[in-house]
């Protein structure tokens, strides 16, 4: 593997406002009663020491032992996105570990999932007192 | 047949230079994309295309694109022969890279050989999924779709240039590094009304319904250069390419170093344990370019390695324009002798640079496997309903799911070990000639190759004796008389063992009385060096 692993510092949950484009992968969230929190696009940011090249190769990450279908850079680093609450509950202090050939051994970070923040358990009526996701990945 | 005409070589037809895009894209207005992308501001005119919406496949990362993935862009710049066709169609992709460059141009160089000999031919922009992102390999397969369906709206416009002029029955996607994994997507996907890209999306229609689709495309063959494996999976488990299926990858890659492209490979086609004898009808090929590396396969790239270690980026080049104008010509232009390229790279010997050094294997859509070592853990033995018995004086064989690539993932496919400590011990295979099949295959081939083990002397090629039997007549070839079975390169590992089709055709076989079809005996005589490891994948009878 010609890249090491990234190296995250912190993690972060951002509530944010759903976009258009979220609107299938929530619909089957909302449609559940028993769901708080079901008006956010939770952004996952795992900040980085350093922003990896892009390479052709590449780390999939994992919380704990369930692999992150997709990530994405941002500024400070990489994330990815959330639709159910039920995940933070589900993953909270799992490690974030990465795995260059699909899970098979894996280079731990220091670095946990945070539990459920209270902006995340609690209900939230309305969406436009969230950060948008564009101001969310800013920083 | 005549002899081939050297695949690389520019072809007699003319052709036009066009870009196509998206409208308001502006690029020219953002001094950290201008300069790359603002080529994009200006299509031709007719070649303005719509957006596409990929948010249910990809999110974008840095930098911040003047769309969101509502809205990308169908960017492409195409090549089209002149005359009134219709022309096959072969679209490229490239993979992952600086987002900062625009990795589009870089097979150019292929597009317009492949145009000069009458395919329509672009390569496509998919720079906005560029970046430190991971597992969106899903969406290079939808944009990749989505271009051809853009061609297909064209072939069907009355009045625009490419109006009848596109068969869609024929076309070849290729795709590199992260775009060689993503060509793979989009061949099963081109079958599907409907995908779910991942446990945590809905499912999103590909039947029209909602933007994306229809395709069922006629794709003949999907070609993979230095391809990445699995970085997307989908929820039905790793892909498994339905089409004809290329590969080729450089000895000195120095970014997707652990050949993953080799795990597809292996999935593809693969031999089917409750009806060995049935084949898809589809074949799969790969090469193996020694002193390639990742980059030079795109000439926008700069190289990723030092140039004392690798071959030359015109060198490299020009393997790919002999590996993949052949396969153009075979499956586009349905000119099948070319196929020979594929089946034996020594064919393509005379239009390669001086010193190329290829390993290359071909598996025919007609073959029947006599051993392919998938039945399991156990013993060698020849594969049903193939009988016969197997034996191995002064050989210890293994059957494992051996990491001959170091492909970084977990392998499923059984090779068999063979290990000899003295000249003269033998694989011996005797075959009950009654469990052969009555069709007269063109040649009886052997997947093999030797590792870095310490019983291979370094730097050193291995050799073997085939020994085969029919009737009362008995032949020995040399294993060096019909390939090398080369040391691996190994300039930044333990090497990679990737094993060499070896065919013996029918014709050479009968001129040493040898029917293929009343095959009594194959063995393996290791007489030629005193020591050493060899993998053996498969043995069959093929076309």
């Amino acid at each position: 593997m010609p890249i090491p692993a990234p190296v995250p510092v912190a993690v972060e949950v951002v509530a944010t406002r759903p976009e258009p484009a979220d609107a299938a992968a929530l619909a089957p969230i909302r449609r559940r009663a028993d769901r708080a929190a079901v008006v956010a696009a939770y952004l996952v940011k795992v900040r980085l020491a350093e922003i990896p090249p892009a390479t052709g190769a590449g780390w999939a990450l994992f919380v704990g032992e369930l692999r992150i279908p997709k990530y994405w850079e941002y500024v400070a680093g990489i994330f990815f996105k959330v639709f159910d609450p039920q995940f933070f509950v589900d993953h909270a202090g799992d490690r974030l570990r990465f795995s260059a050939d699909m899970g098979t051994t894996f280079v731990d970070t220091d670095v946990t999932l945070g539990p459920p923040a209270t902006r995340l358990t609690a209900e939230l009526e309305d969406a436009s007192t969230l950060p948008t996701q564009a101001e969310a990945l800013s920083n | 047949m005549g002899r081939l005409a050297n695949p690389a070589a520019p072809g007699a037809s003319r052709f036009d230079r066009m870009i196509y895009a998206s409208a308001g894209l502006n690029y020219g207005n953002i001094p950290a994309l201008a300069a790359e992308y603002g080529i994009f501001d200006n299509p031709a005119a007719g070649f303005v295309t719509p957006r596409i919406d990929i948010s249910a496949f990809a999110q974008l990362g840095n930098p911040l694109w003047p769309f969101d993935p509502t809205t990308v862009p169908l960017n492409g710049l195409v090549r089209v022969p002149r005359g009134r066709g219709p022309f096959p169609l072969a679209v490229f992709a490239h993979g992952n890279h600086s987002p900062l460059e625009n990795s589009t141009p870089g097979y150019v160089y292929l597009c317009e050989l492949l145009a000069s000999h009458g395919i329509i031919a672009a390569t496509i922009d998919v720079n906005f999924l560029n970046g430190a992102n991971f597992g969106e390999n899903d969406g290079r397969a939808i944009v990749h779709l989505e271009h051809l369906k853009q061609f297909r709206v064209w072939n069907a416009t009355p009045g625009h240039r490419l109006h009848r002029r596109v068969d869609l029955d024929r076309a070849m996607i290729i795709g590199h590094s992260r775009g060689g994994e993503g060509v793979g997507h989009a061949s099963l996907f081109n079958r599907l009304g409907s995908v779910q890209p991942d446990l945590f999306s809905p499912v999103v229609p590909l039947d029209g319904s909602a933007g994306l689709g229809p395709y069922g495309f006629g794709i003949r063959a999907v070609a993979a250069i230095a391809p990445t494996d699995r970085q997307y999976e989908p929820v039905t488990g790793p892909t498994v390419v339905p089409d004809d299926y290329f590969l080729i990858h450089g000895s000195r890659d120095g970014d997707v170093s652990d050949f993953e492209g080799y795990n597809t490979y292996n999935r593809t086609h693969g031999v089917d344990l409750a009806d060995p004898t049935a084949s898809d009808g589809h074949f799969k090929a790969l090469t193996w370019v020694i002193g390639a590396n990742h980059n030079q396969f795109n000439s926008a790239w700069a190289s990723e390695t030092p140039a004392a270690t690798t071959i030359t980026r015109a060198a490299q080049e020009q393997v790919a324009r002999v590996a993949l104008g052949a396969l153009a010509q075979d499956v586009l232009l349905g000119r099948g002798r070319y196929r020979k390229v594929l089946r034996d790279h020594a064919v393509a010997t005379p239009w390669l640079p001086v010193g190329t050094d290829l390993v290359s294997q071909y598996q025919d859509p007609s073959r029947v496997f006599l051993v392919h070592n998938q039945e399991g853990l156990g013993p060698p033995q020849l594969s049903a309903p193939i009988q016969g018995v197997e034996a191995n004086p002064g050989v210890v064989p293994t059957r494992n799911a051996f990491n001959l690539v170091n492909a970084f993932a977990p392998t499923q496919t059984i090779t068999l070990q063979l290990v000899w400590n003295a000249l003269g011990a033998a694989l011996d295979l005797d075959i009950d000639p009654t469990s052969l099949p009555h069709r007269r295959f063109a040649a009886l081939a052997l997947r093999i190759g030797q590792s870095t083990e310490p019983a291979n002397p370094a730097g050193q090629d291995q050799d073997l004796t085939l020994v085969v039997s029919s009737g009362s007549r008995t032949a020995a070839i040399p294993a060096s008389s019909l390939h090398r079975l080369r040391y691996p390169d190994d300039l930044t590992g333990p090497g990679k063992t990737v094993m060499q089709s070896l065919r013996l055709s029918r014709r050479r076989l009968r001129r040493l009385g040898i029917d293929v079809r009343d095959l009594r005996s194959v063995r393996l005589v290791f007489d030629r060096t005193p020591a050493g490891v060899v993998y053996v994948g498969d043995l069959q009878l093929t076309d």
